[in-house]
């Protein structure tokens, strides 16, 4: 086996198995692990107190005892995760949960976990609206700092404003990482099929940043003494997760790439570093007003939209596939507005709906239908 | 014949008719008309002589008038998912189409919302002020995790407030006037205080009102809080209200054995198979933290800022459930209809809890029933019916129980 082989078995092996992952992690780096329920999370805080952040992101799970909180018309991830607390599958793994509320969902979400999962601390961080004002960037400080203080509390230590710090300068480099690798999959789309792509970003939910972004590091390296490959139907990603294997098979089998993602889940995470600023708080509330092209992030002028016609009238794709959760109104909102600007600029789109089994299969024909109208 | 009483009622409907031509009358002058959110701090808007429409009311007033499937199949049509809120679904629709039959309202030169009720709000807003390349002003309130408002909240909202005005002031072309937001601030208190009169009534043993009527004036609650006469208008409801408990008269037609708190938005595209319903078991509404919630006083801008962020669904679980268990206990209500609003997602995340709490901590049972605010497809007149009958028989059988 050749040594980008291994590598991505490796990758592969962590991304379908989290919870071994996790566990193998823990006992290496003697670490605690905090959950971050899906996006967004300042993961550099859970860091930076010597803990482990860990990607909630859902799972394979029947729906039961959830049902006890949710009504059934709720974002899947979110019910998956507080299925899989209720089940006790977190139990001994997280020593924490930190719940970022970016939409309604995640506020309940929030107020679930605290009285269903009185076990494992919930520890909400509310973003603000008004992310690129000082006023915005101030409450988002105070957040953070509340958070902070929390897992200083649980984790029993006093985090310094040079530990922050450098778990700042360790993400940026990670994301640095995450972009070069995303940046180089794109000429190798024989190797790095969508399933390969989405297992390296996934992977690095359940690994120590420092030690994986060495082996993104890697992977990206071996991909350069490969000869480049262009696939037959580059696209690009957008919205919040486009995990289900189902799916990104269906991609593959149908000549499917991906050029380039805004998924929250992927490159969305990636794109821009934390900047420059007075202290790591003040830095870490900064990068939330820099966030963009996500559904989660306030922006009237619809940027995304915009970002995603040029990819591909520059030719780095031919299509758009916008993948969110059942039931998640950032993306609902935000798709109208990208059927009619795709339509206008005859550019091919496809919007994904992702649950469960069933619907995957469902989204499978229709990423085939999608490929037979890409050029 | 010049002494001819008003009743409360004429007042309203010729106060919410005067709502929409002032706003049609600026409209027609070039003034810039905004479209705010319902539960925005309209004071600064009053206080700028801004003129108004607020689109969640609009939408109400369709949804009611059986005219919201035309705007939502709109707006299902340019791709709109149907689990979205259903004002919003209304109100695309409505923007698309350009009008409605039953009630138009001018198209927004501005839009204004807070984030208080919910998320989804910021994203409707967002849409409507993209889809018309107009200005989109947040004053973000932001959810309250904690029990009470922080202090970082509270610092979050004050220091908002400058860059607000200056917003304002460019999309209205209109001045700060901080006389008249004192001025304003004061009205909006009487106003708060009638309210809270009137509610007092509306929850009072006997009731001297059939409960859905508390309905209709919180339309104009909604659109006017900071006007004299909306304050005249609900000073008239509570003296009328006054009058009646004290000559034991109520306007609740037939016997009302249950009294019934009502949990949610209400069911706007099928009230009155709701009330009647209702009523045909004996039952009268008798206390809803639907309305409840406009009885805000304060006594300085802090006190202002915290009742905003205090709102229905800006609250953590403990708070929204503590809010609902005092009503209970304070209406004396023998039970409580939950509204499942397939619309409104902020507010069914913690119903089931919500419902646990009512029924264990109020010690009152509970039927839930599925519905919408806007979208009639998605209620059943046999399930509700049901469910309504399931929960009098229970209430029955307790009743029994306490007498034996």
């Amino acid at each position: 086996m050749s040594r980008l082989d291994c590598i991505l078995e490796a990758i592969s092996n962590d991304a379908k198995h989290p919870t071994t992952a996790i566990r193998r992690e823990l006992e290496r780096t003697r670490k605690k692990a905090v959950g971050c329920m899906l996006e967004f999370c300042p993961e550099e805080l859970i860091y930076a107190a010597g803990m482990l952040p860990v990607g909630l992101w859902g799972g394979n799970v029947e729906l039961s005892l959830v049902k006890r909180y949710f009504p059934a018309f709720f974002c899947a991830p979110v019910q998956q995760n507080l299925e899989l607390a209720l089940q006790g599958a977190f139990d001994g793994l997280l020593t924490a949960v930190i719940v970022p509320i970016l939409c309604d969902t995640l506020k309940s979400a929030s107020q679930n976990w605290r009285i269903a999962v009185p076990q494992i601390p919930m520890i909400p961080v509310t973003y603000p609206q008004n992310r690129k004002s000082r006023s915005g960037q101030a409450f988002l400080r105070c957040e953070l700092e509340d958070a902070l203080k929390k897992l200083e509390q649980i984790n029993r230590c006093k985090v310094s404003e040079q530990d922050v710090t450098n778990a700042i300068l360790l993400y940026n480099r990670y994301r640095q990482t995450m972009r070069e690798f995303a940046e180089r999959a794109a000429h190798h789309t024989d190797i790095i099929t969508p399933a390969v792509r989405h297992s390296v970003f996934q992977a690095g939910f359940y690994r120590d940043k420092a030690d994986y972004l060495r082996t993104v590091q890697e992977l990206t390296a071996q991909l350069e003494l490969f000869p480049q490959t262009k696939g037959r139907h580059p696209i690009a990603l957008t919205g919040i997760a486009l995990d289900v294997p189902r799916v990104l098979e269906a991609m593959e089998q149908n000549g499917l790439s991906v050029a380039a993602d805004t998924l929250a889940q992927e490159y969305g995470q990636a794109a821009f570093p934390v900047p420059d600023g007075d202290d790591g708080l003040t830095r870490l509330a900064a990068w939330w007003g820099q966030v963009r092209c996500s559904s989660l992030a306030a922006d009237p002028r619809k940027e995304r939209v915009e970002y995603m016609i040029r990819l591909v009238r520059e030719g780095r794709a031919q299509g758009v596939i916008v993948s969110a959760p059942s039931f998640c109104d950032p993306e609902e909102y935000d798709e109208p507005i990208f059927h009619s600007a795709f339509q206008a600029a005859g550019i091919p789109h496809l919007y994904l709906e992702l649950n469960d089994a069933p619907s995957a299969e469902q989204a499978a024909a229709r990423v085939q239908g999608f490929a037979e109208m890409l050029p | 014949m010049g002494n001819e009483t008003i009743r409360a009622k004429d007042l309203l409907n010729r106060l919410l008719d005067r709502h929409y031509q002032e706003a049609w009358t600026a409209k027609r002058q070039g003034k810039p008309v905004g479209w705010v959110s319902s539960n925005f701090p309209q004071e600064f808007l009053e206080a700028m002589d801004l003129t108004v429409c607020y689109p969640e009311n609009h939408s109400t007033s369709l949804s009611a008038k059986h005219e919201s499937m035309d705007m939502i199949g709109e707006a299902e049509r340019l791709g709109y998912n149907n689990d979205l809120c259903g004002y919003a679904r209304v109100n695309l629709g409505f923007l698309s189409k350009g009008g409605c039959e039953s009630l138009q309202m001018p198209m927004p030169d501005y839009v204004v919302c807070s984030n208080n009720i919910c998320n989804q709000l910021v994203k409707w807003f967002e849409n409507v002020a993209n889809l018309c390349n107009i200005p989109f002003i947040v004053f973000d309130i932001p959810f309250n995790h904690e029990y009470e408002v922080s202090r970082s909240r509270l610092e979050y909202m004050r220091a908002q407030i400058p860059e607000l005005i200056a917003q304002l002031e460019k999309a209205a072309g209109t001045k700060w006037n901080e006389a008249r937001f004192q001025e304003v601030m004061a009205i909006s208190n009487e106003c708060g205080e009638q309210w809270q009169r009137a509610s007092r009534y509306f929850e009072a043993v006997p009731s001297p009102m059939n409960g859905f009527e508390m309905f209709n004036y919180m339309a104009l609650m909604v659109c006017a809080r900071g006007r004299r006469e909306t304050v005249e208008a609900i000073r008239l409801l509570a003296d009328e209200l006054e009058e009646r408990y004290h000559t034991g008269e109520t306007t609740f037609r037939g016997e009302p054995r249950f009294r019934i708190m009502m949990e949610g938005i209400a069911c706007w595209p099928h009230l009155k198979h709701n009330y009647q319903t209702l009523k045909n078991n004996g039952c009268n509404l008798t206390g809803t933290v639907y309305t409840e919630t406009w009885g805000r006083t304060y006594k300085n801008l802090d006190e202002m800022l915290r009742s905003y962020s205090v709102v229905l669904d800006n609250t953590n679980v403990d708070h929204a459930c503590d809010r609902r268990i005092q009503l209970a206990r304070r209406a004396c209500c023998d039970g409580a209809l939950i509204h499942m609003n397939r619309s409104c997602k902020a507010w069914d995340g913690i119903l089931y809890e919500m419902e646990r709490r009512i029924r264990s901590q109020a010690k009152i049972p509970t039927a839930v029933y599925d519905g919408d605010q806007s979208d009639p497809r998605c209620y059943s007149e046999g399930q509700y019916a049901s469910r309504v009958q399931g929960l009098c028989e229970v209430m029955e059988n307790r009743r029994g129980e306490g007498a034996q």
